[in-house]
């Protein structure tokens, strides 16, 4: 594809992928009655599509934005083709932050304290994530690392949410371990949008200082970029961004990923228009994966994104462990 | 000679006959309950001879009058505290403990199984069954009166409501589900059925929503304990569409009785 193409592209896709997603859904409407009746301002319907279909769509747009740059950046300042949000241990900490603040009662005191609970546990899991692999370059350090912290972050959500006398707490394990953005109400939205937004902004304004880290970090440090400055960046950008995506959509995997290595061809491997292009990608993802959910099951239990996100993920993390093993 | 001995069959018969009978009418003298539906129900068909409950009947939140039964030992079921009370009958509710059941079948213990009850039709043949087996048809038949006079519409006149049944997470009851029954025999529609759910299960709420419904209704079961279900039901526009939610007790719904309709009425 000509690079001048991929924008206009990745927003014509993201555009359909809005309308389609505010379109179809559980009403046994057709497409064009469904906007007849909008139009004709049937008030059941607005409510639908203001109150339900809306946010749905701004967080399935916000959450996968947030995971893909979050991805992009990641394996770029880590030079590791492997690195994402989950796997450094910053999906798993989001989601500990979120179900303590959730399940303990501090979300219901205080409305802030959701997303900020998640930027906390991202951050700190990531963190520690992040030492240890920083230590050695390895990918297989980074990978034992961040599967130890996930495994860790995993555990301790189930134990809490066992520990709860609310029978509904253990069915939303499955929420927390696969992530969906299914009837969430436009005060959700409000609530975790500045933070993501925040955490986008800060991780877009590293392109520059990330693509000078291709070289190496004794070059890049030549060339005026501050290596504790830029990781520090990073990690507050990406554990605001995917601390709060997660607080309130739960983990979704592979995205953060998947998105990179999508566009990264596309714009000649250029660290910081990657970023820019897997935020575009990684919406476009996860508009996807939640369109599919929804017209895949549409008369039992909805399936989790998660295991949409998973059954397109796993395969080519397979094929990318698989690169980077060969010489 | 020959004639006594004939003579002597014949009252030996009728004796034992008679012993029957008068076994018969007297019925179970030591029943147990292992099931808080069949604990209610008991307690008020042969509540002299109930010789324990469940722990569950304590609950006030479950048991629809704690009160009630409240000088009988609590168990929690197992089948050493079954065998230690000595019954002469048991009582297990429909999902109950499978295993402690065969377990006291194969000991030669009179066992009996509640049915599921999903309609005011089962209830009715669960009770007159209970009440032909612990040999109390009148108080069986007393008690389906009761139901008979407690399950009527409700509601202003002419108004059908379209009832939603709500609970965390969007659990709901469709089609084949006492709640459902509740909601119809009071006069209205469940907004659940019609949404296509049958049985209980996750509802989302645009589905939910699109059953146009005017009340909605939800337990207060475990509503103190936060979860991410319990989110869900602050939804902006849950309310919009069907106003403050009806608060229904959970011991409405946790057995089907007539206590169920009596819970109804708070809502008028």
């Amino acid at each position: 594809m000509r690079e001048v193409l991929l924008a206009p592209t990745l927003i014509l896709l993201v555009g359909l992928l809005v309308l389609a997603s505010l379109t179809l859904g559980y009403l046994e409407l057709s497409p064009l009655a469904w906007w007849r009746g909008v139009w004709a301002g049937d008030p059941l319907l607005r409510l639908v599509l203001v109150e339900i279909r809306l946010p749905r769509t701004l967080l399935a747009l916000a959450v996968g934005a947030a995971l893909g740059v979050a991805g992009a950046a990641l394996q770029s300042l880590l030079r590791n083709p492997l690195a994402e949000p989950a796997l450094v241990g910053a999906t798993g900490g989001a989601s500990l932050g979120a179900v303590m603040a959730l399940y303990w009662g501090w979300a219901s005191a205080w409305s802030l304290a959701l997303p900020l609970a998640g930027f906390a546990g991202a951050a700190l899991v990531t963190a520690l994530v992040l030492l240890l692999a920083l230590r050695g370059t390895s990918t297989v350090g980074l990978i034992l690392a961040g599967v130890a912290a996930s495994s860790l972050s995993t555990a301790l959500v189930s134990l809490i949410l066992n520990a709860s006398p609310n029978p509904h707490a253990t069915m939303e394990i499955v929420h927390w371990l696969l992530g969906s953005v299914a009837d969430r109400s436009l005060q959700d939205v409000a609530l975790v949008l500045p933070p993501i937004a925040l955490g986008l902004a800060l991780l877009l304004r590293q392109g520059t200082a990330l693509r000078r880290l291709v070289l190496d970090e004794e070059a890049a440090a030549s060339l005026g970029v501050s290596l504790p400055r830029l990781r520090l960046a990073v990690l507050v950008g990406a554990a605001l961004a995917v601390g709060a995506a997660t607080a309130i959509a739960g983990s979704i995997g592979f995205v953060g990923l998947v998105a990179p290595h999508l566009v990264r061809p596309l714009v000649r491997h250029d660290p910081a228009r990657t970023l820019w292009a897997a935020m575009g990608a990684g919406a476009a993802l996860l508009l996807a994966a939640d369109l599919a959910v929804r017209l895949l099951n549409p008369h039992g239990a909805e399936l989790k994104l998660g295991v949409l996100t998973a059954l397109v993920g796993a395969p080519f993390f397979l094929w990318r462990v698989l690169a980077v093993r060969a010489p | 000679m020959k004639t006594l001995r004939g003579w002597h069959r014949q009252l030996f018969v009728m004796v034992a006959f008679l012993a029957c009978v008068a076994q018969a009418q007297e019925g179970p003298r030591r029943i147990v309950s292992v099931n808080l539906c069949a604990d209610q129900l008991l307690l008020r068909l042969a509540p002299e001879r109930v010789i324990a409950i469940t722990t569950l009947s304590r609950r006030g939140d479950l048991a629809p009058d704690p009160s009630l039964g409240a000088d009988k030992p609590a168990i929690r079921g197992s089948a050493e505290e079954i065998l230690a009370l000595q019954p002469d009958l048991v009582v297990f509710g429909p999902f109950s403990a499978a295993a402690t059941r065969s377990l006291l079948e194969r000991l030669g213990l009179p066992v009996h199984t509640l049915p599921y009850v999903e309609s005011l039709d089962a209830l009715r043949e669960a009770i007159r069954t209970l009440g032909q087996l612990v040999h109390e048809p009148e108080r069986a038949a007393a008690l389906e009166t009761r139901l008979d006079a407690l399950a009527h519409p409700f509601g202003a006149e002419g108004e059908t409501p379209v009832i939603l049944y709500y609970l965390q997470g969007g659990y709901s009851a469709g089609r084949g589900t006492w709640v459902g029954e509740l909601i119809e025999r009071s006069g209205g529609i469940n907004a659940a059925a019609r949404a296509g759910l049958t049985g209980y299960g996750d509802l989302p709420l645009e589905r939910a929503l699109a059953a146009r419904p005017t009340r909605w209704w939800r337990t207060a079961y475990q509503n103190d304990t936060p979860t991410l279900g319990e989110r869900l039901l602050a939804h902006p526009a849950l309310r919009r569409q069907a106003g403050e939610p009806r608060w229904l007790p959970s011991w409405a719904i946790t057995c089907a009785g007539p206590w169920s309709f009596k819970a109804l009425e708070r809502l008028r």
